[in-house]
């Protein structure tokens, strides 16, 4: 028995992987990190929490709820090393939230990013990535944000709830955009985060002390990666189309103008499209069939009746008109920046893999800007709310 | 005053007898006997002697010895000496050749049972459990009348172990009372007794009680025979019989079980288990006992069966809790942080902000700080010992969270681990539990979640090895008995509770009839 317990001891003390004991006031837990390409070097931002600021039990200090760690270096882990310079404890990426790369550096490519980042032991998958749009990811991260005190926290939680709620946006995990960057028939696509107000002010306290924060951030726009490289950005409309197109649309709201500077609210609650591919005479051909649901939310114009049958006939035909112009504005977009961020090419290499092996090294440039894409929209409007037609006369 | 009549007393102690006074014959002087007894006892002044003469004769014809405190002096006044007084003078001289000993004992019938002792090992042992003792010139035999009477404790409402619902009584510290507490609830004539005196020098009765027929005569056996191998001086409880009769005597489980309450006892002879009574305690043993046992309590048979299973299950649940909980929070706050979630880890993060010991340690200070907390409470006086363990805990608690030596996470985990502690109904068990969790608390500080997952192995292996009584520990769960599943891990409805354990007799195994 003993010399049982002996051998199994020494098991666990030779074979586990269990020497990593840290206490938790021994972390820099980092919520979120920014890199930013800039003079030849990544600046790589840690966002790390101060416990004591956000725990309510300790009274609070005039200390920022989060800090802002920053190291330099040739090479992505250089700069994180380099960040023991400057911070007291060693870093804990268990638990990031959200990573934000500089346009700069997205312009010039992730993979090195992403690979450093997949390397790493500490480091989960399911955290998102974000593109700051014309901005520096050291300056999103720096912000001072309202309700939510630590700023990733706020913007990972605001991504996942537009991402459900809002088109326009997708919250793309590290395990995701390992994929697309892997696939040959399929590019990156990333939400973009903007400031709005100056940077300055939103690094200051004052910032969070008004009604209406001076500067704080905004997802806006879909950024089109080509290979890893940041080539363009979707518009808010054609971000819709991008969501649309590829599945990732939950619930958004459609606005239809039924007359003069008024329109119909249309909230959709759920969407669900597929892509089939074709070769007709050697060529490729998709077909984007989207199906959606929505009622109506807002009804602006007096003069339409939504008791008649007919009237909502006529909102669906105008919803479908809405959809396909989002998704015929998107596919346009992607095909200027010779970027198949729908994964029209991976679903070509699924169904018919002999052509797909033929076309694979030209479909980015040949094939795809010349692809022909039908849509096959159907659109229900379910209800119209809790009364019919306003009691508004 | 509690009285207690002692009657038909079997006893099979002749082989217990202190070995210098077991062939001693008695003298047929009774002086010669009463000196000899009182040189023996060193002169001890409880040994009450009396002697009755005959008109006319110097020589004692007759004497009456008992020890003070421990018989009814009263009787022996009253009664046999009355007797005496009247039989002995009527023979006038001639008492060493009639056989004046069958008539006094006739006539003794009248108060009690008389019994007959040839040596002086079995006069002492008579003596000196209060029996009367009555000597008779030219008698080799000296008579035993059982007028033993001393003051016990009433029967009273357990403090140990308590219900809301079911029979309040709990068991004394004498023997006799204890097995009429049993007979009460089963009246059958199937109930048997043996009793058996261990102990050179205490002597102290131990009583098996058994359904026979529904105890397992490879059990009985066993027991009878451990208890008949057990050589040692003195018996003052149960737990002295329960650790020589342990089958492995170096587990930190308890493989007998005990109990105060006379249902829970006769719930289980019903189910073909042995129970021990030992002279003096009020702890009853049950042998053999399964894991499952020490997480039943008797109130869970008279609460509805859907309350008694979700009670089981928290029971179980608390147990794993006070077993596991430090050692799994000092496990993954410092070895598997990814498994919180972030806003857990900041607020755990914040509390520990400025502790200067490492989780482990803080645990151990905690758990050591509650553990002198509670062995305190339970020492100090009663009057005092709730309230001083009460604040103590409080005050440590607090001033230790606000002084910065430990989180107050730390104090969630280390009260949550002792309020659990004490769901258990069988206080034995909640011992292993307490001393395993200081063992897991350093696997984990040492080796995380694997450490816990190998110590968890570890303690599972173990017991699936025990036995009681060459029963399996685990069972049902372990090897897996079907229809002991039934009052397992939750209690089926008592309509639905056919068959007896598997640990009882096959033959007669159901407990409902059907008809």
């Amino acid at each position: 028995m003993l010399y049982k317990i002996a051998i199994s001891m020494l098991c666990l003390l030779m074979l586990t992987g269990c020497w990593s004991r840290r206490e938790l006031n021994e972390l820099l837990i980092v919520l979120g990190v920014g890199v930013d390409w800039e003079d030849g070097h990544y600046l790589v931002s840690f966002q790390v929490v101060n416990p004591s600021e956000i725990s309510n039990q300790q009274k609070r200090g005039d200390r920022p709820p989060s800090t802002l760690f920053q190291g330099r270096g040739k090479t992505l882990f250089e700069a994180a090393r380099a960040v023991t310079a400057e911070a007291p404890r060693k870093v804990y990426a268990g638990h990031l939230q959200i990573y934000v790369i500089g346009e700069e550096a997205a312009r010039r490519g992730i993979n090195e990013i992403v690979d450093n980042v997949a390397r790493d032991n500490e480091a989960r998958m399911d955290f998102n990535i974000i593109v700051a749009k014309g901005a520096r990811a050291e300056d999103v991260l720096k912000l001072y944000t309202p309700v939510e005190k630590l700023p990733s926290y706020s913007m990972q939680q605001s991504l996942q709830t537009s991402e459900k709620n809002w088109a326009p946006t997708i919250a793309v995990t590290l395990d995701e955009a390992i994929n697309k960057l892997s696939s040959q028939g399929s590019e990156l696509a990333l939400t973009g985060i903007r400031i709005i107000g100056s940077p300055e002010v939103g690094e200051t306290k004052q910032n969070v002390e008004k009604f209406l924060p001076p500067s704080r951030f905004r997802y806006s726009g879909i950024a089109a990666f080509k290979d890893d490289k940041l080539s363009g950005w979707l518009n808010e409309k054609e971000s819709r189309g991008y969501t649309d197109i590829t599945n990732n649309l939950v619930s958004t709201s459609i606005a239809i103008p039924c007359g003069d500077q008024r329109y119909l609210g249309i909230e959709v609650t759920s969407s669900s499209s597929k892509i089939k591919t074709r070769v007709a005479n050697g060529y490729p051909e998709v077909e984007v069939s989207i199906r959606t649901e929505g009622n109506v939310v807002e009804r602006a114009c007096t003069d339409m009746d939504l008791s008649d049958p007919s009237t909502i006939k006529k909102v669906e035909g105008q919803t479908k008109q809405a959809i396909l112009d989002n998704a015929i504005a998107a596919v346009q977009r992607a095909k200027e920046l010779k970027s198949d961020i729908f994964g029209f090419g991976t679903r070509m290499e699924k169904e018919h893999p002999v052509f797909w092996n033929q076309v694979k090294d030209q479909w980015r440039n040949e094939y795809f800007p010349q692809l022909k894409v039908t849509y096959k929209i159907k659109m229900f409007i379910r209800d119209t709310g809790t009364i019919e037609n306003s009691t508004i006369r | 005053m509690h009285q207690q009549q002692f009657t038909n007393r079997s006893s099979n102690n002749d082989n217990q007898m202190l070995p210098e006074y077991a062939n001693i014959p008695i003298d047929p002087a009774v002086e010669n006997n009463l000196l000899r007894l009182r040189r023996d006892m060193g002169g001890s002044d409880d040994l009450v002697m009396r002697k009755i003469h005959n008109e006319g004769m110097n020589m004692a014809a007759a004497a009456v010895v008992y020890i003070d405190g421990l018989s009814n002096a009263m009787a022996i006044n009253q009664y046999i000496f009355d007797v005496l007084d009247y039989s002995l003078p009527r023979y006038g001289e001639d008492t060493s050749t009639l056989d004046t000993g069958a008539l006094a004992k006739k006539l003794l019938n009248g108060m009690g049972p008389i019994r007959t002792v040839s040596d002086l090992g079995s006069l002492y042992q008579s003596l000196l459990s209060g029996e009367a003792i009555i000597l008779l010139r030219g008698h080799q035999y000296a008579y035993c009348a059982d007028i033993r009477e001393w003051k016990g404790r009433d029967v009273t409402e357990s403090t140990n172990q308590t219900s809301i619902r079911g029979p309040r009584e709990s068991f004394t510290e004498t023997l006799r009372t204890n097995t009429s507490l049993i007979r009460r609830k089963i009246k059958d004539p199937r109930l048997w007794l043996e009793t058996v005196t261990i102990g050179h020098l205490t002597k102290t009765d131990v009583t098996l009680m058994y359904i026979n027929g529904l105890a397992k005569p490879s059990v009985l056996q066993m027991v009878r025979d451990r208890l008949g191998k057990i050589k040692i001086d003195g018996i003052l409880d149960s737990g002295y019989i329960e650790e020589l009769i342990e089958d492995n005597k170096w587990s930190l489980f308890p493989t007998v079980f005990n109990t105060e309450l006379p249902d829970n006892v006769a719930s289980q002879l019903l189910e073909g288990r042995v129970a021990i009574l030992v002279e003096g305690t009020p702890n009853v043993l049950i042998a053999p006992t399964q894991m499952v046992t020490f997480f039943q309590s008797t109130e869970d048979y008279y609460q509805r069966s859907f309350y008694a299973s979700l009670l089981r299950i928290l029971r179980f649940g608390s147990v794993f809790i006070s077993l596991l909980f430090p050692s799994l929070y000092i496990a993954i706050t410092t070895f598997h942080r990814d498994m919180l979630p972030a806003s857990l880890l900041i607020s755990l993060a914040a509390q520990r902000e400025g502790v200067p010991f490492p989780a482990f340690f803080e645990a151990l200070i905690m758990e050591i700080t509650f553990e002198i907390l509670r062995e305190a409470g339970l020492r100090m006086p009663r009057a005092i010992g709730q309230a001083v363990s009460v604040v103590g805990t409080l005050v440590i608690g607090q001033a230790a969270v606000e002084a910065g030596i430990v989180s107050a996470a730390m104090v969630i985990v280390v009260s949550v681990t002792a309020i659990s502690t004490f769901t258990l109904p069988a206080y034995s068990m909640s011992i292993p539990v307490r001393i395993l969790r200081f063992a897991f608390m350093g696997v984990a500080a040492s080796f995380g979640l694997f450490g816990i997952i190998m110590g968890f192995f570890v303690l599972m292996l173990h017991l699936c090895a025990l036995r009681s009584f060459g029963e399996p520990f685990m069972s049902p769960l372990s090897p897996y008995m079907h229809t002991d599943m039934q009052d397992a891990l939750f209690r089926l409805p008592r309509w639905l509770m056919f068959k007896r354990p598997d640990s009882s007799m096959g033959a007669s195994s159901s407990r409902i009839r059907k008809n």
